[in-house]
This record gives structure tokens, sequence and C-alpha cells, in this order.
């Protein structure tokens, strides 16, 4: 029920699970790198558990939160850092999401997406690392990206597979959705 | 999990979060905008500087690994007077200034926005609206972190959302939103520039328009 002065109870969800993105997004900027640009992309954890119950528009609200969230929290917002983030993220979210919406899960599951928006986002960043940063000679280290992409796409979209089918909470949450 | 002290930040007190933002992009205007690695260089350490008076934490491997690699890719592609040769591959100037340029603007970009962003900076309209929102519950979930226990990750996490977020009690959703204040109950940030604040935000500019419009 919408109450006055605030948003929606919808929109409001949005946010919390905005909230969501940046808290992970924290902990995972806690962790030590093993290796220096590495993200494992904890914070697109409520961005893949949501696709089956936000529409289109409130998952493109929800992906605005997490990256100008990021950007203003890490403090990154006015950087270069915030173009790669903002580019890698929208690729990976509509790659994911098309998939989601027009793969049947039966042939696809939470972790192929996951793995496709995973490789999307390093697609887009090793192109922006070409133009932008390091100039052509960066091709050299796009299949290390491509393989390590990989490793994280896979382990994010395991663990987002863990968290739907045991959570009680996201349960209560999409029954009252 | 590393833990890290909280940093004073020394900028909050006397800068409002919107003109600091203002002020940052028109530093980040004269990064860009200027010539040479010279003044490239001198405005990273401005930027530098901003960043640790703004109690961010810089971490100075990574970022003379970013400025190493920029140069590093760059000396790829020969241009200019060669220096030495390595091998077969020449080692030239203008490569590396090109790149020691581009890798200072890189890192000096990460530093004007790390001191340039507060977290309290408000977002105009709806987005505006909804960030406030989302903030607070971040701030609630980072407050109450300890209660995820690595053990039993999904079940401590399940806790925590259900009590930011309570979803039990029938099937409307009643979230508890507040929005915490220092126990002082005091704002810790300056709502409003001060003077000293006005005075270092025009020192500051103006030497950054000089070095980048005057130094080659």
């Amino acid at each position: 029920m919408p109450q006055p002065g605030r948003a929606p109870v919808r929109t409001q969800l949005v946010a919390f699970f905005g909230a969501l993105s940046l808290f992970f997004a924290t902990l995972e900027y806690l962790f030590p790198k093993p290796i220096p640009f590495f993200r494992l992309g904890l914070s697109n954890l409520p961005l893949l558990v949501s696709l089956g119950f936000f529409s289109f528009r409130e998952q493109l609200l929800l992906l605005l939160l997490k990256v100008v969230g990021t950007g203003i929290v890490n403090g990154t917002l006015a950087s270069h850092v915030f173009l790669f983030s903002s580019a890698a993220s929208l690729a990976s979210f509509l790659v994911m999401y098309g998939l989601f919406h027009l793969v049947p899960a039966r042939w696809l599951s939470l972790t192929g997406v996951s793995l496709a928006g995973a490789l999307a986002s390093n697609a887009v960043q090793i192109v922006l690392a070409i133009t932008v940063v390091y100039g052509p000679a960066a091709q050299v280290v796009a299949p290390w990206y491509f393989a390590l992409g990989t490793g994280t796409g896979l382990a994010m979209g395991w663990g987002a597979e863990q968290f739907q089918r045991h959570s009680k909470w996201l349960e209560r949450v999409r029954a009252s959705s | 999990m590393r833990r890290h002290k909280t940093r004073r930040d020394c900028l909050q007190t006397c800068v409002s979060p919107v003109l600091r933002f203002v002020w940052g992009l028109v530093l980040i205007g004269c990064l860009v905008f200027s010539g040479g690695w010279i003044p490239r260089g001198l405005l990273m350490t401005l930027g530098l500087v901003l960043a640790l008076c703004s109690g961010k934490r810089v971490s100075f491997p990574y970022f003379s690994f970013l400025i190493a690699t920029v140069v590093l890719f760059h000396l790829f592609l020969p241009l200019g007077k060669v220096w030495f040769h390595v091998g077969s591959w020449p080692f030239t100037e203008g490569a590396f200034l090109l790149g020691l340029g581009k890798g200072f603007t890189f890192a000096g970009l990460v530093f004007l926005s790390l001191g340039a962003i507060h977290r309290r900076l408000e977002l105009p309209g709806t987005l505006g609206q909804v960030w406030a929102q989302t903030f607070s519950w971040y701030e609630q979930l980072m407050e109450q972190r300890a209660a995820i226990k690595p053990r039993a990750l999904l079940l401590s996490l399940d806790r925590l959302l259900e009590r930011l977020y309570p979803t039990k009690s029938g099937s409307a959703i009643v979230p508890q939103i507040s929005t915490p204040l220092p126990s002082d109950g005091q704002k810790a940030w300056a709502s409003r520039t001060t003077a000293a604040g006005w005075v270092l935000v025009a020192v500051t500019t103006g030497a950054a328009l000089l070095v980048a419009v005057f130094i080659p």
C-alpha cells in the first residue's frame, strides 16, 4: 500500500534491492583483490535474483541506483570508472534481461544468464579499455579477462540460484509482489 | 576481511556536498583539457591531496600499477625520439610521455572524484527521493553487517533482510525507514559552504586553471 509522502511499495522494494547492491559492492571492496581490476560482481546478485519479479522499468531503476549509488559511495561518480561501470552494467543487464525473458528456464538456468551477463560486461570493458585507456596493445589481456569473467559469472550465477532456492525472505517478497 | 579505520573528512565541515561536486567537475575539466604530462601530473597531485583530505582510502600500489600499465601499453607503439632499444624494441620518448600523461589523467580523475563526491550528495527529482531511501537502508545494512555469519551465510542473511524489510506480517510490506544521524544529533557535514570553504574552492580552482592554461 502506498503511504502518503512516500514512494509506492514497489519502488521501496527496488530501493531496498538497490541498498543490497551497494552493500554487496562495499563488501567486495573490503576483500583483498588477488589481481588489480578484478571484480567478483557481488553487487549484481540483487539484479539477478529480481529478474523474475521486477518489470523492465523497475530493473532499470535498480540498475541506475546500483551504478550511481556505487559511484557516490565509493566516490568514483565523476571519474572514468563510472563510465566503465555504467556501460558494462547496462550491457550486462540488457543481455541478462533479454535471455531471462526470451529463453525458457528449462534451457537456460540463472547461472547461464549470469555467465552471459558477465561476458557482455567484460566485452564492453575490454572495448573501452582499448579505445579509451590503454590503446590497441591491451588486446593481449582480453583472453585472460574473459577467462576471469567466465569464473565470476558462473560463481555469481550459482550464488544467485542458491539464494533463490533457500531464502524464505525472497520467497515471501516474490509472493507479495 | 580487512578492517579499515574511518578517516575524518576535513572538507565536509566547510564545503557543501553540492558545491564540492561542482568544484570537482571544474577541476576534472582542467585535468582533461590540460596539455602535457606536467600539468596533468600537477593536477593529479592536487586530486590526491583532496582525496586524502576528504578521508578517502587511496591505495598507492593500485594507482602506481595503473599508471605503469598505461605507460607500458603505450610503449608498444613507438612514437618520437628513440631513447634506447630493448632487443629490437625501440623505447621512445613520445610513447613514454603520452602514456605517462594518460596514466596521470586516469589516476587524477579517480582522485578528484574521490575528493569531490560526498556520500550526502543530494540527487534531484524522483531518483533523488529513491536514492535517499536506498542510502538509508544501505547505512542500516552496513551497521548490522556483523549479523551475517559466514558459517550460516544464507540463514543469517535471510534474518537480517527480514529485520530490515519485514515480510512476515501479512502480505503488505511495511519497511522500517530511518535516516540515522550522528550520535550528537547534529549533521557532521556542512549544508552551506563556509567562508573558509569558498576561499579553498577559489584558490584551488584558480591554481588549476593557471596550470591547465599556461603550462604546456
